[in-house]
């Protein structure tokens, strides 16, 4: 029985120490600041905002 | 190629300060998640045929009796866990494997772990459902594969979780995106979950009631830590990707991601309610379902807010379409959770088909539909060819629309009558029965419905595979001057 608890506590406290570590790196290296710039990473050059990017197939014959 | 040893340190290689186009990173991704996507489809058809023969026999129970493999008490495990394994995690991992090497702006590397794990998850998937049908069901829900086939399961898992860290810890700089949160934390989840209820439940057994209330936590999970971060992480990069426009208000999906961290993990107890357990347990769980409305409420206000002004998009983008209806479903399966927590209502609803319906609306209405619409988003980039027929899509879409509508429809209200019917002393018990089995009747054809819509994504999709079909344009940039306007004006 101790193998299990041992895993299943070791577990936990790897769990809930790694969100916590996350949430404070987060915080500390301005994950939290700058937002609208944030939301913002998935567009670039090739594929800007206000740009679709994607089509039912039949649109491509226009 | 790196090694294992010298991805673990990102400084060891020079991989990551180099610009990666994004067609490369579509390129490294085709084998792994192709594989990932077709072996899911594959299972979703082995899921709905075993479905359909244990909904049948709900109307009909001399319905293919004949076999033991075939009775009810195997059909429908296998049919849950071939769809929860097979086709719902598959579709999951591959959609978020894609996911991840585009967030992270370099081209997927040690592919070979992924095919392995491909490999091992899909040898576990059919060792299980083998072992289900042959008689050898656990008889946990959400658990039933047999304890010789989780391991398996379990080391495929840890291939991807592994890749995962890796791929985050080579990202490019910058911003983590919200959806990059989701999926690390996915990766993460679901091993922690799956471990555990194995050890527990499998490895040593705990005892007596107190499995009820590691049954429900890890069943409840795997909804709430595993398929609602990946089916959220696709919606916060397809949306605003398809139509052209950031999330709304970031602020608020960064709120939702761990808020949703804090609270999911108390939920499965409320499916005990009224069960032997200590009655804070169950409290602490109402509460947590209760607190889930924050993490929903703002992932609603977010894409709805996002997708305003574009809602004209859901008549040209299959993946929009397929994707909203899974976020608009994420609203309602989440409301309609926090409610049935509420131990007045679930007075009425608890043992009936209204869970039924339910858990339909959660894996189906949103997780499904949103894995197909990435799945109709992510395929041309990495078959490099155009879907073959538009007519085929909307066939899929309105077909599985439908189909799930009327189910849930069905179930829901069969559920309540049935419910109402089981609470009322004055009510015969097998009176409650039948009031329920028009509705049974109405679900089945519901699921034919369903069967077929996946029979034609199948068949669409092996046409992909085939490159049949006139070839349509460069996948990679689906996008036209022209077609741009078109689409900000509605």
């Amino acid at each position: 029985m101790m193998v299990p608890a041992i895993l299943i506590l070791g577990g936990l406290i790897f769990l809930s120490g790694s969100a916590l570590i996350a949430f404070y790196w987060a915080a500390r290296s301005g994950q939290f600041r700058n937002l609208k710039k944030g939301s913002e990473v998935i567009f670039d050059e090739d594929e800007p905002i206000g740009q679709s990017t994607d089509r039912f197939p039949m649109k491509h014959k226009e | 190629m790196t090694t294992l040893a010298e991805s673990l340190n990102p400084s060891s290689s020079e991989q990551t300060l180099e610009k990666i186009e994004r067609s490369a990173i579509d390129a490294s991704a085709r084998l792994p998640v192709l594989l990932f996507f077709g072996t899911a489809i594959f299972w979703l058809l082995i899921g709905s045929l075993l479905a359909l023969v244990a909904s049948f026999k709900m109307s009909i129970p001399g319905f293919l009796d004949n076999e033991a493999w075939l009775t009810f008490g195997r059909v429908r495990p296998a049919h849950m866990n071939t769809v929860i394994y097979g086709w719902a995690s598959a579709a999951g991992i591959g959609v978020g494997l894609w996911l991840m090497a585009r967030l992270c702006r370099v081209a997927m590397m040690h592919t070979s772990l992924l095919i392995v794990a491909a490999i091992f998850w899909n040898l576990g998937v059919l060792v299980g459902t083998l072992g289900i049908l042959a008689g050898d069901s656990r008889s946990i829900e959400w658990l039933e594969f047999p304890g010789y086939s989780t391991p398996i399961l379990f080391i495929a898992y840890a291939f991807i979780g592994i890749w995962g860290i890796i791929m985050f810890r080579f990202r490019r700089p910058g911003h983590v995106y919200v959806s990059q949160w989701y999926l690390l934390a996915a990766f993460l989840w679901f091993p922690w979950l799956y471990g555990t209820v194995n050890i527990l439940l499998i490895w040593q057994p705990i005892l007596g009631s107190a499995q009820g209330a590691v049954n429900w936590w890890y069943a409840h999970n795997v909804l709430g830590l595993w398929f609602t971060p990946i089916g959220l992480a696709s919606a916060y990069y397809m949306i605003p990707k398809v139509i052209g426009r950031p999330i709304h208000s970031y602020y608020l999906s960064i709120l939702g991601f761990w808020s949703l961290a804090l609270f999911y993990s108390w939920n499965g107890m409320h499916h005990l309610i009224g069960g032997p357990f200590p009655a804070w347990m169950i409290s602490a769980s109402v509460v947590a379902s209760i607190m889930m409305f924050i993490p929903v409420i703002t992932v609603a206000i977010n894409h709805h807010m996002t997708m305003k002004g574009h809602f004209g998009g859901l008549k040209w983008s299959p993946t929009l379409r397929f994707t909203v209806f899974g976020a608009m479903s994420y609203t309602v399966v989440s409301f309609q959770g926090s409610l049935m927590a509420i131990p007045t209502l679930n007075q009425i609803t608890h043992f009936t088909h209204y869970t039924i319906g339910h858990s339909h609306l959660g894996l189906y209405a949103f997780f499904t539909m949103m894995m197909f619409g990435a799945m109709y988003y992510i395929t041309p980039r990495l078959v490099g060819w155009e879907w073959p027929s538009a007519n085929l899509i909307r066939w899929h879409f309105w077909l599985a629309a439908i189909g799930i509508l009327v189910m849930v429809g069905a179930l829901t209200l069969g559920g309540i009558i049935q419910g109402l019917a089981l609470y009322d002393p004055a009510v015969n018990f097998m009176n409650s029965m039948h009031f329920a089995s028009p509705f049974l009747w109405v679900r089945s054809i519901s699921g034919l419905l369903l069967t077929a819509a996946h029979v034609i994504f199948a068949v669409h999709f092996v046409m992909m595979l085939l490159q049949m079909g006139s070839k349509r344009g460069e996948p990679t940039l689906f996008a036209r001057p022209v077609l741009e306007e078109e689409t900000l004006s509605v």
